[in-house]
């Protein structure tokens, strides 16, 4: 398959360009100068989480935060309605009936104590829900393939060297300017990786 | 990293405010020790006593607490503030003088507090057969003005009290149930284990606060070890010891109820009292460049989520004990809640659910507002006031109806204060971060931003 692409040749176009770093203290300060020329679509790669990295890329908190706590009062509104609706209204819908206000315990239909567990566990399921699939949103996941995984180098990820990737698709991109700018990080090696048009 | 190190030793020094702040507890101990003793009869006066003696506890148990996890899961996040809970922690035979006089006053008879169960041995002499009625209850008629609504009856409500008498049926039914107990609740055991709990709390505090104070100077990891091995044991009696502390003392108060989970409720409020506390003082020493950046805002951060978590956690345990007795409606359990709806402590319970819940849940959710210092400040010297009014909650409706005294506000400020102006001093005494442990480069390094 990829040598196949590689023959290809005609029907290319540059994907990103992957520097590689040999350094933890490297990729940082690498990572700054990447920032600091306002690029949007680029990433760091290392073979572990590192404390600090979020600041030297300049990342804007996530907003994951935000969409589970909609959802997990969202999950809160529901269960109320939903109890109140099954439990506790007594309405007539084109003379059907369909209210049952079920009295529990001696307790008044509706009771709001006895939803508490209720909308606990539905707050808590929507929130869950909305964090994992907000989170696969946000980081565009699933997907089948990136380009990147065309380096053979880009393998030493998962083992000991840092990466940096700026992509083709950022407005910042330039073939040549970009390609100075990452040189003058100083990484170990530079590469374009090239994607089939 | 390393030049902050080397521009303090991480000691307070000739601080303006540190070197100084135990004073202002203890004057403030000085004129709250007056105000109690000199407004209020020995009956209101255990009881203020009891409250504010408790409250200190959940703040010295939650020391113990924290300091035990974190060497139980070997924890290096929270190594530099370790120091300060382990202070707070090390008041624990401050908290034992403290308990002294009501210990002695419930032995001897003269805090009448505990009068319910306390009379019961006695009434089954004195008083035989079915015919009792309200006063030859054997109990000081001020208590048994206290149990409006004794266990045993329909749950009334409140305009019918007074009309309604015990029949001799219920009296006795009453009796037989807190009789049966007088094996466990009779004054002899009690103060016993009362002394109990106290010794095992301070051997635990001790050691822990001794055996990291000689690692300062020879910084040796066999200390880490020796207090990570005793971690497990000394958190089943931690745990063993916080529950019955917490039956004796106050759940005893009515002696007809019970509840298993209580002491998790009392456990739950110890945790989010010694966090508040921590931040707190944390964020005093931090600002005041007395820790450098060894103390940071990320450790902040992670002592807020725990604070966060405990809070829901407080109100996972509280609803889950009040649920299960309002579904049940059973009067014998519904009493102590009863109690606590009205007289005015109506009021209390709703503030506990919005201040104690809604509003930290709401004002501590987000990264941002964990971050902003002086917001995380302000929220923690909310918790810790509505922590007080928590434990307020559990022992002063059993006085009776809602009315603050002179007497609970001095008594929280004598216990309080002397708690408070101990651990201050030694605080001025001590390094403010374990400089020996092991763990500490560890903790220094821990600046993740997320």
């Amino acid at each position: 398959m990829v040598e196949q692409a590689h023959n290809q040749s005609s029907t290319k176009r540059p994907a990103l360009y992957l520097a590689e770093y040999d350094t933890p203290n490297a990729i940082a300060k690498a990572a700054m100068k990447v920032r600091d020329a306002g690029y949007k679509k680029w990433d760091c790669h290392s073979p572990y989480a590192m404390h600090g990295m979020d600041e030297a890329m300049g990342l804007k908190p996530t907003k994951i935060g935000f969409i589970s706590f909609f959802f997990g009062m969202a999950g809160v509104a529901t269960a109320v309605l939903m109890m109140k609706y099954m439990n506790a209204w007594d309405f007539n819908f084109l003379d059907i009936g369909w209210g049952y206000p079920i009295i529990v315990g001696g307790k008044p239909p509706g009771a709001f104590p006895s939803m508490v567990p209720i909308m606990f566990e539905l707050g808590i399921l929507f929130c869950g829900f909305a964090t994992l699939f907000g989170l696969l949103g946000i980081i565009k996941l699933p997907r089948h393939n990136h380009p990147i995984f065309e380096s053979e180098r880009f393998e030493a990820a998962t083992d000991d060297k840092f990466f940096i990737s700026i992509e083709a698709g950022d407005p910042s991109f330039d073939l040549d300017r970009t390609k100075a700018l990452l040189e003058s990080t100083g990484p170990t090696h530079l590469e374009l990786i090239e994607e089939a048009a | 990293m390393t030049e902050a190190n080397s521009n303090t030793d991480y000691r307070v020094g000739n601080d303006g405010f540190w070197a100084r702040a135990w004073v202002a507890p203890l004057v403030l101990a000085g004129v709250g020790g007056l105000m109690a003793a000199l407004t209020a009869g020995p009956e209101r006066l255990g009881y203020a006593y009891l409250f504010a003696l408790f409250t200190v506890v959940t703040f010295m148990l939650g020391g113990i607490f924290l300091v035990l996890i974190q060497f139980l899961t070997a924890a290096h996040w929270g190594v530099s503030t370790r120091r300060i809970v382990e202070v707070v922690m090390s008041g624990a035979p401050v908290v034992a003088l403290l308990a002294a006089p009501l210990i002695f006053g419930v032995a001897t008879g003269k805090v009448p507090i505990y009068q319910e169960w306390q009379g019961e041995g006695e009434h089954g002499a004195h008083h035989e057969g079915p015919s009792d009625e309200h006063g030859v209850l054997g109990l000081a008629a001020s208590v048994a003005q206290a149990q409006g609504h004794e266990a045993g009856h329909e749950g009334d409500d409140a305009g019918h009290d007074e009309g309604h008498a015990h029949t001799a049926q219920e009296t006795k039914l009453h009796h037989e149930v807190i009789e049966a107990k007088t094996g466990y609740l009779n004054t002899r055991s009690w103060t016993m284990r009362a002394i109990i709990y106290l010794l095992i709390w301070s051997v635990i505090a001790l050691l822990y606060f001794g055996w990291s104070r000689r690692q300062d100077d020879d910084h040796d990891p066999k200390h880490t070890l020796r207090m990570q091995s005793l971690a497990a044991p000394l958190l089943i009696v931690f745990a063993g010891t916080l529950t019955f502390a917490a039956f004796d003392w106050l759940m005893s108060l009515e002696p007809s109820w019970f509840s298993t989970i209580f002491g998790v409720v009392i456990f739950a409020g110890s945790a989010v009292a010694i966090l508040a506390a921590t931040i707190l003082i944390g964020l005093s020493l931090y600002k005041r460049g007395l820790v450098g950046e060894a103390i940071n805002p990320v450790h902040f951060h992670d002592l807020a989520k725990l604070l966060f978590g405990f809070i829901c956690f407080w109100t996972y345990v509280s609803f889950s004990q009040w649920m299960l007795i309002w579904y049940a409606g059973i009067p014998e359990e519904a009493t102590w809640f009863h109690k606590r709806w009205g007289g005015g402590w109506m009021f209390v319970s709703y503030l506990l659910i919005f201040g104690h819940f809604v509003a930290p849940f709401l004002l501590l959710i987000s990264r941002v507002q964990k971050l902003n210092l002086r917001w995380l400040q302000a929220m923690c010297l909310w918790v810790i006031f509505i922590h007080a009014v928590d434990i307020y909650w559990f022992v002063l409706p059993q006085a009776g109806a809602f009315r603050i005294q002179l007497a609970d506000i001095g008594a929280l400020l004598f216990v309080g204060g002397v708690f408070f102006a101990y651990v201050f001093w030694q605080l001025g005494r001590v390094p403010l971060i374990p400089v020996g442990d092991p763990r500490l480069q560890k903790s220094l390094h821990h600046y993740q931003t997320h």
